[in-house]
Formats: structure tokens, sequence, C-alpha cells
């Protein structure tokens, strides 16, 4: 097993991965390192890489004319950052920018994507994956919404 | 004197002591720590989680929990403006008198935590009520096996207690803080308070106290049984309106529970049947 798909299967979301499954994420992957400050995926470009985080930190954010760009999220170590390139039009929906110094797994969307529709197992496992992080996404995105810690006058 | 000439005499349990505000400190554009001090005797100490009914005279009385006890027994509350009397509350200013009785309720149990993994979820203004037991693990570290304190806010300039975080990790406390939308200038995490638990080594041995808007200790109590802490070692604070305050008038009530005398810290194994019962 490579170094890469040894450090996948340390990460508790990939846990429970098939060994062929991680085999086939690690051969279209490769660790990049990435200061603090530097943007790593711009709204509307295509979503042709994926990543997932290994150690620092990096913000989702949506700028707006006004407040400049705002952070909607973090992503830790463990977390997969993009989830576009699984579903047409494969167009990334947000920036991304790192705020602690990271180290990434960055993988080949367009590789995996032809890997998963060649098979449809691999396709299922890494559908699997990603709805799930879309489902605590949403819930948070949900729980956010309401505002919870909201004043009066805010 | 007779039974019935003492009784006649006694104070009413509704009557406030006097205390004055001895020290004011904004903490933001809605929200205001005050330092009160009695203008004649003193109120008992209260306890960890305890609360002080506060009568802003002319307009009313507001629950509100205890956020310190000073080392000269001054008690200190930090009090959000979201009405009537919280926003009379807030606009006083050192010197002015204010009415209080008390202190009513459950405590945090803290001790029970000794030799045990703490953890305390605050988000918003819940740390205040929760910031007696950080500073009592903070003082005795030692006691526990392992301290940590995760923080929610709305945005960065939100966070109650700047200063005080820096002092617990010097103490021996692990803080984190979170917020829900941050600008350039923040570096450090945004999203829910759950991110924070998920991420935390927890256990059976984990003792968790919660406190903050009733959806958001329910999804942390949930992301904490999820990692295998038992209910019965979670602890939350409730919030419901109340009037008298020492279980007499029912106006708290919450299913089987008074808030006032059988809470507001109850265990979460007691409170998950009962708190998605609407304010009445
Ligand atoms: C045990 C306990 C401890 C509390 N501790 C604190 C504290 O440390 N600091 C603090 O600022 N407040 C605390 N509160 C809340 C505080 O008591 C209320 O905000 C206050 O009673 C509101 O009174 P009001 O006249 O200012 O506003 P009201 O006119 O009564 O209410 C104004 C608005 O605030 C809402 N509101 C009322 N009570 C609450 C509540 N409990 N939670 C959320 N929204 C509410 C109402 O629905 C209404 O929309 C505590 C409440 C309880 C029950
Ligand atoms: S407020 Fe009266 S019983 Fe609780």
């Amino acid at each position: 097993m490579t170094d890469i798909a040894h450090r996948l299967l340390a990460m508790p979301a990939l846990a429970t991965f098939d060994q062929k499954v991680v085999d086939v994420l690690a051969s279209q992957a490769r660790v990049v390192s990435v200061p603090a400050g530097q943007r790593i995926l711009t709204e509307g470009d295509p979503a042709d890489t994926f990543h997932i985080v290994l150690s620092g930190r990096v913000a989702i954010e949506i700028n707006s004319p006004n407040a400049g760009p705002i952070a909607i999220e973090t992503l830790e170590p463990g977390e997969l950052l993009g989830v576009s390139w699984m579903l047409p039009p494969y167009r990334c929906t947000f920036d991304a920018r790192v705020t602690d110094a990271a180290e990434l797994i960055a993988i080949d969307a367009v590789a995996l994507r032809a890997a998963a529709d060649a098979d449809p197992a691999l396709g299922y496992a890494l559908f699997k994956y990603v709805a799930g992080v879309v489902r605590d996404r949403l819930q948070a995105a949900r729980v956010q919404v309401l505002d919870l810690y909201r004043g009066r006058d805010d | 004197m007779t039974d019935t000439a003492a009784a006649v005499n006694a104070p009413s349990p509704m009557e406030p002591s006097m205390y004055r505000v001895t020290a004011r400190d904004v903490e933001s554009h809605d929200t205001v720590t005050l330092t009160l001090a009695p203008m004649a005797d003193a109120l008992p100490a209260p306890n960890p989680g305890q609360f002080f009914m506060l009568w802003a005279f002319g307009i009313g009385e507001a629950p509100i929990s205890v956020a310190g006890v000073t080392a000269d027994g001054s008690i200190v509350h930090t009090i959000r403006a979201v009405g009537a009397v919280t926003d009379a509350l807030v606009a006083l200013r050192p010197g002015d008198p204010v009415g209080m009785r008390g202190p009513y309720g459950t405590s945090w149990p803290v001790d029970a935590a000794a030799g045990a993994d703490v953890l305390v979820v605050a988000g918003g203004l819940g740390l205040a009520p929760v910031r007696p037991v950080i500073d009592a693990i903070a003082a005795d570290p030692s006691r526990f096996r392992s301290r940590r304190v995760l923080i929610g806010a709305r945005t960065p300039g939100a966070l109650l207690y700047p200063g005080a975080s820096a002092r617990w990790e010097s103490q021996g406390v692990a803080v984190q803080r979170i917020v829900d939308r941050a600008g350039p200038d923040w570096t450090g995490p945004v999203g829910l308070i759950t991110k924070l638990i998920e991420q935390s080594t927890l256990s059976e041995h984990t003792h968790a106290f919660l406190c903050g808007p009733e959806p958001m200790m329910r999804f942390s109590a949930m992301a904490l049984i999820d990692q295998g802490v038992p209910p019965e070692q979670i602890w939350v604070s409730l919030e419901r309106n109340m009037h008298c305050a020492y279980g007499h008038c029912g106006h708290c009530q919450l299913g089987s529970l008074f808030v006032c005398r059988d809470g507001p810290i109850v265990s979460w194994a007691a409170a998950q049947a009962v708190v998605r019962i609407p304010q009445r």
C-alpha cells in the first residue's frame, strides 16, 4: 500500500472503505502543501480536482461586494474539500482559501470520474462518501440559517 | 411570638434585597457584565449554575444566571438586552441600585466530574452560566483527567470574555472557539459547535456541561451520545419564563419539571423528553 493510501485509510470517514477503493483514490492523488492565505478554488472554475485536508485549515468563502470574503465554514483535518466534481456541470460553487498552512491530498477528479463510470461498485462507494458529506453540510447550513445566537438588535 | 405572628412578620420570599452596581463591562452592542455588591445583608453565596431574580425598579424581574462571584462576594451577571426588563438592567450604571432575590435552582455537578474528562460546550450568551464551571476547573485543574472548553459565537466580535480564554489556557484548560461566520481577519474554525465536538476525543469517562440556545444543546447532546458519552453525564441549563422562581406558581413548568426548582441544570437523561415542549 502506498503512503497516501495509508493516510487515507487513517481518516475516520474513509476507514470503512474497501482497500480497492482506497487504492484507486490513492492512484490519482498527490500531497500538496499550501501556505496560509492562498486561494485553492475559485467559484465558477471547473471542478477537476478535489482535496482532503491532512493538516491545517481551509475556509469555504463566498465573496460579496460589500462585505468582502465571508467564511461560511472551515474544513479541518480529515474533511473533504469539494463535492461539485461528482455531478454535472462539474463546476466549483464557492471559493476556498487556506487560513492555516495546510497539507492536502489533491485528487484528479476527471480520472476518478472515468474510473467510477467504468466500475459501478467504485462509483457507489464514492457516491456514498460524498452524499454523507453533503448531508452533514446541509444539516449544518440549516442550523446556521436559524442564526441561533442572534440577538434582538443584530 | 406565636407561629402565626412569626409568619406574618417573615419577609415575603418575593421581596428583593438591595444591591448596587459596582462595575459595568461592555461585552458587545447589546450585552454587559455587571458586578453587584450588597447594600446591606448579602444573600447566600450561589453555586455554579444557580440564578438570581434581578429586579429593575418600576419595570419588572428577570432570572439571570450567576456568571461569577468575586473575591469579596460580589455577584457577577452577564445580561443581554432583549426586552423591557433586560433593557433596563443593561442600562444600569455603577452606583445604581438593583433588587435581587435568590440564589435559586440546581447547580452544575462539578465535583462529580473529579477524576474524569471534563468538556464544557457553550454557545453565545450560554458562556455566562458555565463560566463558574470553567473558573472552578481552571482553579484546580489537577482534579480532572482532562479539561476542554468549546465556545461558539455568531461572529468573532460576539465572543464573550475575550481575555478569559487565554487565562484559562494558561491554567491548563484547552479552549477552542468557533464562529458562525467570519471575515478574512479570523483564522480560527467557522461552522457549528458540533464540528468541534466531533473532533474531540470523548468517551464514557467524559462529563459534559452544555449551555446555549436549546437547539444547539440538543444537537450537541446528540453528537456527544454518538461518541459514547452517557446521557446521565451530559448536563444542560434550561430556560423558561419564570415568576416566583421557588417552585410555587408553576409558571416555569416543563413536563414534570419546574425549571426554577428542578432546574435550570438538569441531566440530558431528564431533559431530552421535555426540551421540545414549547414555552408557555
Ligand atoms: C434560569 C435562567 C437563567 C437566565 N440567565 C440569563 C443570563 O445570565 N443572562 C441573560 O441575559 N438572560 C438570561 N436569561 C434570560 C432572561 O431571563 C430573559 O431574557 C428575560 O427574562 C427577558 O425579559 P425582558 O422583560 O427583558 O424581555 P421580554 O419582553 O420578556 O422578552 C423579550 C423577547 O425575548 C424573548 N425571551 C424571553 N425570555 C427569553 C429567554 N429565556 N431566552 C431567550 N429569549 C427569551 C421573548 O420571547 C421575547 O421575544 C435567563 C433565563 C432563565 C430562565
Ligand atoms: S417560576 Fe414559579 S414555579 Fe417556577
